[in-house]
């Protein structure tokens, strides 16, 4: 494992929102005060359930959404929320994305080529024949054929799409890929498909993953490094094995227990939470899952969430459980 | 005795010039109290299947052919459900066979409260006066776990959650305590931890009600916590039969066994992951022969040519293919 390629610190991302136009803005907390370490070379998974603000945060090492405080440290810029544009320009050559829905983040209107080569169109190439000589190294790898550049995507399935996006997330050499939930739309049995390719790219070209999804099961085969989050704020955090191993948070050992098992034979215990996710609206300066926290008593109810607890080298965890 | 009785099921759809067979001769069986899965990918024909039963297809552009397509209602009487009338099939619904959906937020009204959506299932079917009517939505808000269901009641759909949207689904479909309740992917647009929940749910509901249940996913954990027996589907065919554990543990279809591979336990890491190569075949071009063909690793000359007949090998199991699994696996 490399050096640090990627490092927020305290990044905090709010949305103001609005009941009516003469109202007061409430603060809509979708990030709160987050440190994350990207190593060269690693897999560093994101999870969490939906609105807890996972996209969010990648979306604002992208530049995507605005940074309300805080810094991004990434290819040695140092990144706030006053950084001009032109400097933004610079960080993002170094990363690309990979979305969701391939059925909504491919152009049916262009070509696979033109797909796959855009991301160079727009750092300024303009020859054709060197995006689509380009496109062509590249698409093989991906798994699909020469003669699929010339199509439109309407004639490929979703797993097709997807490999489709992860080409044109390739093209321009960038280092870290955020791949946001890349199998969650996909059919089940193409899910491992992508997974591979995913797997292969990376040694291939030497790429970083930050890899975002709600499936645990799947974090725990692929990433290095986990963060958990909960409505914005990173619960627990560390090295994936020792964070499996031994959940500090019992917010961790919920999501852990959430797992379906498929093989009959093993049998777990499941604690089911009650409740639901509080309002990401002003929220009390509390520990943010302790409404739903199965293991909460009255000082958890009451006091401020502690600081992240070293329990040992490379697992970082956020509760009152830990001070005990 | 079974309560629902689908005997070689068959739904076309009318698309432009041609025809796309969507459930191609099922037959699936569901006895009393018994919990049943159809498990399968997204254009297997699961949800067609569950939908011809409830006679939701609008006829055309569907079509839909059975040897037999029967219902036994709580009073024991046997309903042919292809020759019954809209209104008569009316009747049925919600009393004797009800269903949840996978997407609650597109079920429900969004310009009514969630109070009178759940009033219409008393004031309808049991002929119930608005005020009585409420109190017994109040009655079931309170069965299936919703906190402050007085307050609730005067919401609308946008004001809760999707957790909170399936459970009004689950009030709505089971408030009339029916016969069967068919549940298409009632969780896959939740949250993980939502879903342990939703899924507890249900099965609590399914006892105390003494329903059967009909559970259509394609996520083989659901059908592990849920369902004593499973139905694989593929390409709009049954590829396998067989009681959750046996087809778990011992799968015997070449489909069945890659996707229980693909999943990887949750205790030992992996480094690559079983994969099917290709992808699930477009319904219009369906590969001639066994339509698991070109994706199967030990698919054969005569795979391809002709379609396997669905064998039944003992133990209450069948499978669709002409091989022993116990020969496929050793190659």
């Amino acid at each position: 494992m490399g050096e640090v390629i990627l490092k927020t610190n305290d990044l905090t991302v709010d949305f103001k929102v609005r009941k009516n136009i003469f109202g007061k803005a409430d603060r809509l907390s979708a990030v709160q005060n987050v440190n994350i370490e990207i190593k060269k070379g690693e897999i560093y998974g994101l999870v969490g359930e939906s609105g807890c603000g996972k996209t969010t945060l990648a979306n604002a090492i992208l530049g995507f959404v605005p940074i309300t405080s805080g810094s991004i440290e990434c290819f040695g810029h140092t990144i706030d929320a006053k950084t001009k544009a032109s400097e933004w320009k610079d960080v993002r050559r170094h990363m690309q994305t990979v979305f969701q829905d391939p059925y909504s983040s491919l152009n049916t209107r262009f070509k696979v080529w033109e797909i796959i080569s855009e991301p160079l169109y727009i750092a300024g190439e303009r020859n054709e024949k060197l995006l689509c000589d380009r496109a062509a190294s590249l698409v093989e790898k991906v798994g699909l054929s020469l003669a699929d550049l010339d199509r439109y995507v309407f004639e490929f399935s979703g797993g097709q799409r997807q490999r489709i996006a992860i080409a044109r997330a390739l093209i321009s050499d960038a280092e870290l890929i955020i791949c946001d939930e890349p199998t969650s739309a996909l059919d089940v049995s193409v899910h491992s498909q992508i997974c591979n390719l995913l797997l292969d790219l990376r040694e291939e070209f030497e790429l970083t993953y930050l890899f975002i999804s709600h499936n645990l099961s799947l974090i725990k085969h692929i990433t290095d490094h986990m963060a958990v989050m909960y409505l914005g704020e990173v619960m627990e955090c560390g090295a994936t094995e020792k964070i499996f191993e031994n959940p500090a948070c019992p917010y961790t050992e919920a999501l852990m227990s959430a797992i379906l098992e498929v093989n009959p034979k093993k049998k777990r215990e499941r604690i089911i939470l009650s409740g639901e996710a509080r309002s990401p609206i002003n929220p009390p300066d509390l520990c943010r899952f302790a409404n739903r926290c199965p293991k909460a008593c009255e000082f958890c109810q009451t006091s401020p969430l502690p600081p992240f607890a070293k329990l040992s080298e490379d697992h970082m965890a956020r509760c009152h459980l830990n001070y005990k | 005795m079974n309560v629902l009785n689908i005997q070689n099921l068959k739904v076309l759809f009318r698309a432009g010039e041609g025809f796309v067979r969507a459930v191609e001769g099922v037959t699936i069986t569901v006895g009393e109290g018994e919990r049943v899965a159809i498990v399968g990918e997204s254009g297997c024909g699961k949800s067609v299947t569950s939908l011809a039963c409830m006679r939701l297809l609008n006829t055309p552009p569907a079509y839909i052919t059975a040897d037999a397509l029967t219902f036994v209602s709580k009073d024991g009487k046997t309903h042919d459900l292809l020759s019954k009338t809209e209104t008569e099939m009316l009747a049925l619904r919600a009393e004797e066979m009800a269903m949840i959906f996978q997407d609650p937020s597109t079920f429900l009204n969004p310009v009514m409260t969630i109070g009178e959506q759940l009033d219409e299932v008393f004031i309808y079917h049991m002929k119930m006066k608005k005020k009585e009517a409420r109190r017994h939505s109040i009655e079931m808000m309170k069965k299936v776990g919703i906190p402050d269901p007085e307050m609730r009641a005067g919401q609308y759909p946008h004001e809760l959650s999707g957790g909170l949207k399936q459970r009004i689904l689950i009030a709505m479909a089971t408030s009339l305590s029916p016969r069967l309740l068919i549940a298409d992917e009632p969780t896959t647009a939740l949250d993980v931890t939502i879903q342990a929940q939703i899924l507890k749910l249900i099965s609590e509901r399914c006892e105390k009600e003494k329903m059967s249940l009909l559970m259509i996913t394609h996520d083989l954990g659901v059908v592990r916590e849920m369902a004593d027996r499973v139905y694989v589907m593929y390409c709009g065919k049954i590829v396998e039969e067989g009681t959750v554990q046996e087809i778990l543990e011992n799968p015997k279809h070449p489909y069945t066994k890659a996707l229980v591979d693909t999943v990887p336990g949750i205790d030992e890491r992996v480094e690559r992951f079983v994969q099917i190569p290709k992808s699930v075949p477009h319904p219009m071009h369906k590969p001639s022969g066994c339509y698991f063909s070109n994706r199967c690793s030990y698919c054969t000359e005569l795979c391809k040519k002709k379609q396997p007949p669905l064998r039944d090998i003992g133990n209450g199991r069948t499978v669709r293919c002409y091989y022993d699994a116990e020969e496929l696996w050793e190659k």
